[in-house]
């Protein structure tokens, strides 16, 4: 697909969509055209309905941003979403094809057992926002998610307590307290962590930790957590995260 | 007219979610269609590989040799799925990959190493055309060959299971599973599964689907196994008055390949480096055996459209011979020079004629590719697939 023709093709709804945001724009809480499949899509990705698992306390929005811009220095371990469909492979090149992008993380992320299908509401619902939020280039998103574990130098625990902030606080709380976390699942950081490893050395601990961060569920470790690639978390912010953990 | 575009999401973006679900209305518009069929199909036929250690299908022109593709399949976004043997439905374009999660291919941190958690494997099926998966299924770990009846009906997945090939018990406990599934409905129908045999790894299945065939290297037998009456029905035979159980076979039947007409298989044994000839119709090991002073492990086999003759492939020395199936006796051997074919894991012939042999490399970097003359078994191309490649097949014309 060639940059902006998403939005070319359909130039009548475009514009209708336009005019909407210029009209609602004192009041932006009234969801464009209700009921529509576009307000679907948005309901989408803000609620854990996008699993149909009990279970799943995430929204898409947990883990991506719409664009790099509207993070808001938050370090999110997926891509921002906006220009989504014209990008030409997914996960760093591993996945051919957007719907089976979006089924990666609702199977590992948000324990969905069956994945959507193109024809069915929900994913098309998603298809109809990305497809107005698409002023990207059709260049795929540089991610490669890390192999081996291997340690990183020491870092500083007042930097590490920014990161913290941004990468690791949504989910996880306050440092010590977990206040405010996603759900009782994330632990408590260090402590949770620190009581669930003890048989492990304390060197042992350190390369879990960056097993788990790194790696998220994969590669055999389990769980639901994201990884974060190096793309989006470099060594060094890991290393003063490390610091601010104690690890 | 983007840019105002652009502001109607973001400003939908600040939106309080809603807590009910509403009532919503379908996308009628072209969603998910973005991406073309990317496989530009040759003339006649065309050949796939299963590129294990780099999660990948290579296309190629067999004609030409041409590289059409390298198509990334599997489900797991991070680790190497392992895409595991081939199975191709040419009237309906469908063909079936086998992923077997490989063991060595993790990278695990101390986490990962504590746990050795046991992934099962999974069989897709994609469409030829362009590849892409349709349906899925969760199946047992390990699967080690996969094949699909002519009819069509009934895909037939062996498991070569180490783990429960060495556990310490009887040999009824050390037998590993077949699994077998309607091919139409792959995602919908639970699998049926028995066990069979101490690790079963080449198999061939009967026309309609009805019984199946296992070369089972942990047993030095082969299994005959009756799909279609509940619980199967195995009745295995010994390849030869040496054969073993206890984990360390003389002959380790590694692959079987049924001649054209159906009436008898060449089982490729690694342990006692022969091809042994096993009669499908009335479950009989022929006298007559395959055998040459010095030859490799004998890996997957290619018969003539006749049946007269037989292309072997044998992995240390790494060689391909053609043999006189009437009288099991080689008719010319050619052994590859160091960097030329490095392991051959199986010979297929295409429908013109030629013979492309799949070598397996170092597993490490890419594997390769050859056409061979039929005759002359001199080598017409050759070019690179994906890491660690253990099967080449040939589909089409669509
Ligand atoms: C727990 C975190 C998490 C959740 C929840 C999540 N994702 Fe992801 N997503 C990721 C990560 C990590 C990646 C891989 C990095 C990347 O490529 O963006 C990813 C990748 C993707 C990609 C591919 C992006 C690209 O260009 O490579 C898409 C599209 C996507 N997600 C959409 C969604 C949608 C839609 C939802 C909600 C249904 C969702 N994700 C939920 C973490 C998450
Ligand atoms: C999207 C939500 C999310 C984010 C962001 C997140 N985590 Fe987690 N994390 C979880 C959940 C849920 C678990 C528990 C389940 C699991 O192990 O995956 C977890 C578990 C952990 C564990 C414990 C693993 C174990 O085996 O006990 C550690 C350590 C951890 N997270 C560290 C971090 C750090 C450091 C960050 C920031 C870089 C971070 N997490 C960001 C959700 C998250």
């Amino acid at each position: 697909m060639t940059p902006g023709l998403a939005v070319l093709r359909n130039p009548a709804r475009a514009w209708l969509l336009a005019a909407w945001a210029l009209v609602l724009s004192a009041c932006a809480c009234e969801p464009v055209a209700p009921g529509s499949a576009m307000a679907h899509g948005l309901w989408l990705r803000e609620h854990p309905q996008a699993s149909p698992s009990q279970s799943n306390f995430y929204t898409c929005s947990t883990c991506h941003a719409l664009t790099a811009a509207s993070a808001n220095a938050r370090i999110l371990p997926g891509a921002p979403l906006a220009g989504a469909i014209a990008r030409p492979s997914f996960w760093g090149g591993q996945v051919r094809d957007l719907l089976p992008a979006i089924n990666v993380c609702r199977f590992w992320f948000m324990d969905a057992k069956q994945p959507w299908l193109p024809e069915q509401a929900e994913a098309r619902a998603v298809w109809a926002w990305l497809e107005v939020a698409a002023p990207a280039l059709p260049e795929a998103v540089t991610w490669s998610a890390v192999g081996s574990i291997s340690d990183v130098p020491a870092g500083q625990a007042a930097a590490g307590a920014q990161v913290y902030q941004a990468a690791c606080a949504n989910c996880h709380g306050k440092l010590h307290s977990g206040s405010g976390r996603i759900s009782k699942q994330a632990p408590i950081l260090p402590e949770e962590f620190l009581a669930e490893h003890q048989e492990y050395s304390p060197q042992d601990r350190r390369l879990i930790g960056i097993e788990k961060v790194r790696h998220g569920p994969f590669l055999g470790y389990g769980g639901r957590m994201p990884p974060f690639a190096r793309q989006v978390l470099s060594d060094a912010q890991l290393a003063d995260l490390l610091a601010y953990l104690g690890l | 007219m983007k840019g105002r575009n652009w502001l109607a999401v973001l400003a939908l973006a600040a939106c309080e979610p809603e807590t009910a679900e509403p009532a919503w209305q379908l996308y009628h518009g072209d969603a998910y269609s973005e991406a073309p069929a990317d496989i530009p199909w040759p003339a006649g036929e065309l050949a796939l590989t299963s590129d294990s250690g780099a999660d990948t299908l290579t296309a190629l022109n067999p004609l030409t040799g041409q590289r059409l593709a390298v198509v990334q399949v599997g489900r797991d976004p991070v680790a190497i799925d392992g895409p595991h043997h081939l199975a191709i439905d040419r009237a309906r374009g469908y063909v079936y990959v086998a992923l077997s999660y490989p063991a060595a291919a993790l990278t695990p941190g101390p986490h990962a190493a504590h746990g050795s958690s046991i992934r099962p494997g999974y069989v897709q099926k994609l469409r030829l055309n362009d590849l892409r998966s349709v349906a899925e299924r969760a199946i047992e770990a390990n699967p080690g060959d996969i094949a699909l009846s002519a009819d069509g009906s009934t895909l037939v997945i062996s498991h070569f299971d180490l783990a429960t090939a060495s556990k310490v018990g009887t040999v009824e406990q050390r037998r590993g599973r077949l699994t077998w599934l309607p091919a139409a409905n792959v995602g919908a129908v639970a699998p049926k599964t028995a066990q069979v045999c101490i690790l079963p790894h080449g198999l061939t299945v009967a026309a309609d689907g009805r019984r199946a065939w296992v070369a089972c290297y942990g047993e030095d037998v082969v299994a005959a196994v009756d799909l279609s009456v509940a619980p199967p029905a195995v009745v295995r035979t010994p390849l030869g008055p040496a054969a073993r159980s206890d984990g360390a076979p003389s002959y380790g039947p590694y692959s079987l390949v049924a001649d054209p007409s159906g009436q008898r298989a060449a089982v490729g044994c690694t342990e006692s480096r022969d091809l042994r000839f096993f009669d499908l119709q009335t479950g009989e090991v022929a006298k007559q055996r395959w055998a040459e002073p010095g030859a490799g492990a004998v890996y997957f086999a290619a018969w003539s459209a006749d049946g007269a003759k037989l292309w072997v492939p044998t992995q240390g020395p790494d060689a391909i011979h053609r043999v006189d199936a009437a009288t099991a006796k080689t008719e010319k051997t050619r052994t590859f020079v160091a960097g030329e074919c490095q392991k051959p894991h199986e010979v297929q012939r295409s429908q013109s004629g030629l013979l492309l042999v799949v070598c397996e490399g170092d597993h490490q970097g890419p594997g390769q590719v050859l056409a061979l003359d039929p005759q002359s078994l001199q080598t017409l191309w050759s070019v690179p697939t994906g890491a660690y490649p253990d099967r080449v097949a040939l589909a089409g014309p669509p």
